[in-house]
């Protein structure tokens, strides 16, 4: 199919009728400003394809081609197709009217539904293959829908998306992944696996899988508890059935009446058994009296030989004792004498140390004396030493005493020094003289003193200058200040010399000199006395004095200190000696006494052993041997005979103990049967109660039912389990098929598409939508961009290149499609463009592409003929 | 000597449940009533005894409200002496408890047989009973039987539950009573208890099967016996009479491809009033992909119109033309799924649950595409 030309009339601002036209095989450019009315072309071209004329819905947009002067819209369409000229004209009006009409080659064919039959069949396909138109829209910049449908309107979306750019090809994209047939068992399929699991393949909640399984769990849980309880059920009725017979058995008269006869004779043979024993133990009383009475007399007898023996041992130990007591005494008189000499020569040798302390004492208090004649000598020549330097002293005290005071000194010095000060000064001020002698010539004197020749020499006031046989020369000087200075200093020093009594300066000098001189003299006389007498010299006298007064006479009888140290020391070890000896004879003598002490009371303790002997002897009596033997043996013979006839008697006895056990085990036994009774009533009245209370409940019937229940509940759950398997399935073989088919459909689109890309991308490449169909991603230097993430410029290029592939694809498949680009490339920038003007220009010959723009000045470089709306 | 009639029945099992059953309670009420209707079948027939040969209770422990009821209907027909011995389901040793209370009722014309101990209906009829007292014997609770003397001529008649020797594959499964018991113990007849459907051992060996079935196992209703014994020695006459109310029916149905299936099944229906009638069809064969989806309709229109309708076709292998495939599509994407599924339901390599899965997602496919199912 090929478009000639359009004609609109009264379409929005076409109110009069218009028509573009003609358009060629290849590339149309309807270049015209904005609001020129080329989107009008474009959604009448829109309606009359695929808008019935009978539609005059908003949804579809028809009322919006209508002018504001109301009226019938009306387009119509020439076209080439199947080598005849068509021409389709339809008309809506408000309301369900309109009109619908189809010509070939100028007559008239098809009117109304048939017209828009014919039409669908031309623009969608009947199956036969595809045919229609492909769409670039003004404004769109992706490959999403341009919002006619509302959000959220997915088959709104959906739906659109295809209709634009699958149009043409739907029916053959239909006839390979199955079309609507396909996508309504995949909806079906879906929404019945949905109903049954979740998104993880699990039970969905409240499904009918989840139902079945829950049902499952909850009788199997049911049939858990009532098998428990018919459990419970069995065992109470088995315990039942045990306890009543065995209550049989205790309870049967004859079992009864047995144990009962049992009892009693148990009891008559332990009677008889306590009687013998009773006589049994009389008896045994006899017995035990003979022997113990035997014993008893056999025991007097010992015990009066053991007395015996007794008092022959205390009187031998008596005597023993005495003797050891008179050799103790012995030895203790003679320990007591030792004793007494010992301590006599203590006592000697005692006198004798403390006499040598004494003589050694004294022989220290002589040397002592001697010791002070020495020291009395010592101090009379540091006294007489002392007295010296004290006469010294004075001595020089009293010539310092005599000379100038260091004030008087000060001050003559002092006048001194400014005397020669200002004589110093008045030499400097003075006029200079310097004599050069003449050869013979006299000799000069100035105030007397021989002026040597070449010297300079200061001319003072009033100075006279004598020439030697010649004349005398006074030198006067009217301003003499130094001169009146000294002659005033040397009044007052005069002055003050005269008042000290001193000659001159000089002898004033000597004079301190002296007086210095005895003063230090003086200090050394008395650093020398404070030396030898601190105290001071009398102080010494006093101490001399006293040393003088002592007694320095020597004892002849005294020895040296060394003799009378040695003396005291053997003194002292005799009387060490001595003491030690009168220590060990005192010991000596103390174990003497102790023995003798405790000889006595072992004596004493013999004694009353021995009194106590007799005591005993005395308490037992007369005695007769022989008669005492022969009571003994009757005795015996008695006991003898008693324990005989026991014996006998034992022997005869029956068991006691035995009758006894038996009598009280069967009595026991009769105790505990009647006992055992008691309680197989109470426990089967409370068994009964309980096998009631359960068999009400009729367990045993509501275990049957839930097992059957159970039973069919776990086959309608492998039944819901199998249908969810089913459709899983299912569904992976329908999606594995479309997946498939697509895959095959689009590898040819995708071949036609990738040189068309590589124009403007270097190996580029589109990923499809298994879901929309539409291009997902774009694939540049590997890396995969979703569609929906580039630029405005990239989709819209990306939009143009898909349908050029699609009208190149259907171009070689003979179906011709027109493509219809309204202002396709808005965002495009003047490099790409002409890139994309180079593809539309090769793929011209095969297309018929109609292009409508305002870019003028963009589209110039299109290369199309152009058309233009034109009245007719 | 007058002839001796009775009425022989055997498994009651009363208290059964039918919890499967959407008329669970309709089962149950009729199965309470089958007393009842022994009580009136007796009376119609002018019986005045009636033996019934084992598991008059389900359980062994029946709810006391069901027991309490059957003595109760037992006792008010005071014109009927019922002779029961303990079964498999109601053994001696399991029911004791159950039977101790009824006997402790002390109905005069209710006889609870526990003992293997002649007992007297009638002055010159002697009735050998042989309660199981275990739910599955080791012995023949009947060889007792051979050495019990009566007086001589005397009607010996053996009442007794359990399987006997000598049956095909349909018969009983267990082989625990002589068959011939009747010959070595000189009885005139020997009612027996046990298997559901009344069956003739030998002219004197008798099972009475159930009044009121309870499974799909015999078609038909319930029936019971109607023995007359004219004198000892003498062959006893037995006439089955129907005693259910439900009539239960297993229906096996072969198909092959090309037939009609809806008229096939509408024509193997059994006849009668449709509520009343439980049935199970097993459809096995062949089929094409649309009468699969046929069945499930067939199932739907029909199975309220019974008691119970269900149809199973576990064993019905399907058959894919090529015309099936093309209503589905003739081409493209679908097409090449249903061909897929096709070829896997067919595929002797894989495992049968995968060529079950795949078999039953065709059969879907093919409803959701060309019948329109969702």
């Amino acid at each position: 199919m090929k478009i000639r030309s359009i004609e609109l009339d009264n379409v929005r601002r076409f109110t009069d009728p218009v028509k573009v036209g003609p358009f060629g095989d290849g590339v149309t450019l309807l270049c015209q400003p904005n609001e020129s009315g080329k989107s009008t072309l474009f959604d009448a071209l829109y309606a009359v394809f695929f808008v019935k004329y009978t539609s005059w819905s908003t949804k579809e947009g028809i009322p919006s081609l209508q002018p504001h002067s109301g009226g019938k819209v009306g387009v119509a369409v020439e076209i080439d197709h199947d080598g005849a000229l068509w021409k389709i004209a339809k008309q809506w009006k408000p309301g369900a009217g309109g009109d619908a009409r189809v010509w070939r080659n100028g007559t008239l064919v098809h009117q109304g539904d048939a017209a828009d039959d014919w039409i669908k069949a031309l623009i969608v396909g009947d199956g036969a293959g595809p045919a229609g138109l492909l769409w670039v829209r003004q404004g769109r910049v992706s490959l999403s829908t341009d919002g006619k449908y509302g959000a959220g309107d997915k088959k709104g979306e959906e739906h659109e998306h295809r209709r634009d750019l699958l149009t043409a090809i739907s029916g053959a994209l239909d006839a390979v992944t199955g079309g609507q047939r396909m996508d309504m068992a995949v909806d079906v399929v879906r929404k019945a696996l949905e109903t049954l699991q979740n998104k993880n393949g699990k039970p969905k909640l409240h499904g009918r899988w989840a139902e079945a399984e829950q049902h499952v769990d909850d009788l199997a849980q049911q049939e858990r508890d009532l098998q428990d309880k018919v459990s419970n059920l069995r065992d109470a009725l088995d315990r039942q059935r045990r306890l009543k017979k065995e209550e049989a058995e205790l309870s049967a008269p004859d079992i009864q009446k047995s144990k009962a006869d049992d009892l009693a004779a148990a009891q008559e043979a332990y009677d008889i058994a306590s009687r013998f024993a009773e006589k049994l133990s009389a008896l045994e009383i006899e017995t035990a009296l003979a022997e113990q009475t035997y014993d008893a007399a056999r025991a007097g007898l010992e015990q009066r030989k053991q007395v015996q023996a007794e008092r022959v041992a205390a009187q031998q130990n008596a005597q023993e004792l005495n003797t050891e007591l008179q050799t103790a005494t012995e030895a203790l008189d003679v320990a007591a004498l030792e004793l007494e000499a010992c301590a006599k020569t203590a006592k000697e040798m005692d006198d004798l140390w403390s006499d040598a302390r004494a003589l050694q004492r004294r022989a220290m208090q002589q040397a002592a004396r001697a010791g002070a004649v020495e020291r009395r000598k010592s101090l009379q020549k540091t006294l007489d030493q002392a007295q010296i330097a004290e006469a010294e002293h004075a001595e020089a005290s009293a010539v310092a005493q005599q000379g100038p005071s260091k004030e008087e000194v000060a001050a003559c010095e002092g006048l001194f020094q400014s005397l020669l000060t200002a004589r110093a000064a008045q030499q400097a001020s003075a006029p200079q003289i310097e004599v050069t002698y003449t050869k013979e010539a006299p000799a000069l004197l100035l105030n007397g003193e021989k002026l040597a020749a070449a010297k300079t020499y200061p001319v003072p006031a009033n100075a006279t200058l004598d020439i030697e046989s010649v004349a005398q020369v006074v030198f006067s000087m009217p301003d003499d200040q130094h001169g009146e200075a000294i002659a005033q200093l040397e009044r007052r020093l005069k002055t003050a010399l005269e008042d000290g009594d001193w000659l001159d300066i000089a002898a004033l000098r000597v004079a301190a000199a002296s007086q210095k001189a005895a003063e230090e003299k003086a200090g050394l006389a008395k650093m020398r006395m404070q030396a030898l007498a601190p105290e001071g010299v009398q102080a010494l006298r006093s101490t001399l004095a006293s040393l003088q007064d002592e007694n320095t006479s020597k004892d002849d009888d005294v020895p040296d200190i060394q003799t009378a140290d040695a003396a005291v020391e053997a003194a002292e070890a005799s009387h060490l000696s001595a003491a030690e000896a009168k220590i060990m004879a005192q010991a000596k003598r103390d174990a003497c006494l102790t023995r003798v002490t405790k000889t006595q009371a072992l004596v004493t303790a013999a004694t009353e052993r021995l009194a106590r002997a007799d005591i005993a002897i005395d308490a037992l009596g007369a005695h007769d041997p022989e008669g005492g033997e022969a009571e003994l043996k009757i005795l015996q013979n008695a006991a003898l005979k008693s324990a005989e006839l026991l014996a006998v008697q034992k022997n005869q006895a029956p068991d006691l103990e035995a009758a006894k056990t038996h009598f009280e085990r069967l009595r026991a036994v009769a105790e505990q049967t009647q006992k055992r009774r008691a309680d197989l009533r109470e426990e089967l009245a409370d068994l009964n109660a309980r096998i009631e209370t359960q068999a009400e409940e009729g367990v045993e019937e509501a275990l049957s039912d839930i097992k059957a229940r159970l039973e069919q509940a776990q086959s309608d759950r492998d039944v819901a389990f199998f249908e969810v398997e089913v459709l899983r399935r299912l569904m992976r073989a329908l999606e594995t098929e479309q997946t498939a088919a697509r895959d095959r459909y689009f590898a040819p689109i995708a071949q036609e598409l990738r040189p068309l890309l590589e124009d403007l991308w270097e190996d580029a490449d589109i990923i499809w939508s298994d879901d929309t169909l539409l291009p997902k991603a774009l694939v540049r230097r590997d890396t995969e961009e979703p569609i929906d993430i580039l630029s405005g410029g990239t989709q819209e290029q990306i939009a143009f290149l898909v349908r050029l592939a699609f009208a190149r694809l259907l171009a070689k498949s003979g179906a011709h499609a027109p493509l219809i680009l309204d202002d396709a490339l808005v965002y495009t920038d003047d490099d790409r463009i002409e890139r994309l003007f180079d593809a539309l220009h090769s793929a011209a010959p095969e297309l018929q592409i109609i292009v409508l723009s305002c870019r003028q000045r963009a589209f110039r470089d299109l290369g199309a003929p152009q058309v233009s709306f034109q009245p007719i | 000597m007058l002839p001796f009639r009775f009425l022989h029945t055997s498994d009651l099992h009363l208290g059964k449940p039918f919890g499967v059953f959407a008329e669970k309670d309709r089962l149950a009420v009729a199965r309470r009533h089958s007393l009842t209707r022994l009580i009136a079948i007796a009376r119609k027939h002018d019986v005045a005894h009636i033996l019934i040969a084992g598991d008059v209770f389900d359980t062994p422990n029946p709810a006391p409200a069901t027991w309490r009821q059957a003595a109760a209907e037992m006792a008010e027909a005071d014109d009927i002496a019922w002779w029961l011995i303990p079964g498999n389901h109601d053994n001696l040793r399991e029911s004791s408890a159950t039977w101790n209370a009824m006997i402790a009722l002390e109905h005069s014309n209710v006889h609870v047989l526990t003992e293997p101990k002649t007992v007297f209906p009638r002055p010159d009829v002697a009735l050998l009973p042989a309660p199981l007292t275990r739910r599955r014997g080791t012995s023949d609770p009947t060889t007792w039987m051979d050495a019990a003397t009566t007086p001589p001529e005397i009607i010996r008649i053996g009442l007794a539950h359990g399987a006997v020797t000598g049956f095909d594959s349909d018969g009983p499964e267990a082989d625990i009573i002589a068959p011939d018991r009747d010959k070595h113990a000189k009885l005139d007849y020997l009612a027996m208890g046990d298997w559901h459907r009344h069956l003739k051992v030998s002219d004197r060996v008798w099972y009475s099967g159930t009044p009121e079935r309870d499974r799909f196992k015999h078609n038909g209703l319930g029936q019971c016996l109607i023995v007359e014994i004219e004198a000892p020695q003498k062959l006893p006459q037995v006439t089955p009479v129907p005693a259910g109310q439900f009539n239960w029916q297993l229906i096996n149905i072969d198909l092959l491809p090309g037939d009609d299936v809806a008229h096939k099944i509408r024509e193997a229906l059994p006849i009668g009033a449709r509520r009343d009638i439980l049935v199970r069809i097993d459809v096995a064969g062949r089929a094409r992909l649309s009468d699969t989806s046929a069945l499930a309709t067939l199932e739907q229109e029909l199975a309220p119109e019974f008691c119970h309708l269900s149809i199973h076709s576990k064993d019905l292998h399907l058959e894919v033309a090529h015309a099936d495939l093309d209503a589905i599509a003739p081409g493209g994407a679908l097409r090449q799924a249903g061909d897929a599924l096709a070829q896997e339901a067919s595929d002797p390599s894989i495992s049968e649950r995968d060529r079950a899965l795949a078999e039953a997602a065709l059969r879907r496919l093919h409803a959701i595409v060309v019948e329109g199912q969702e």
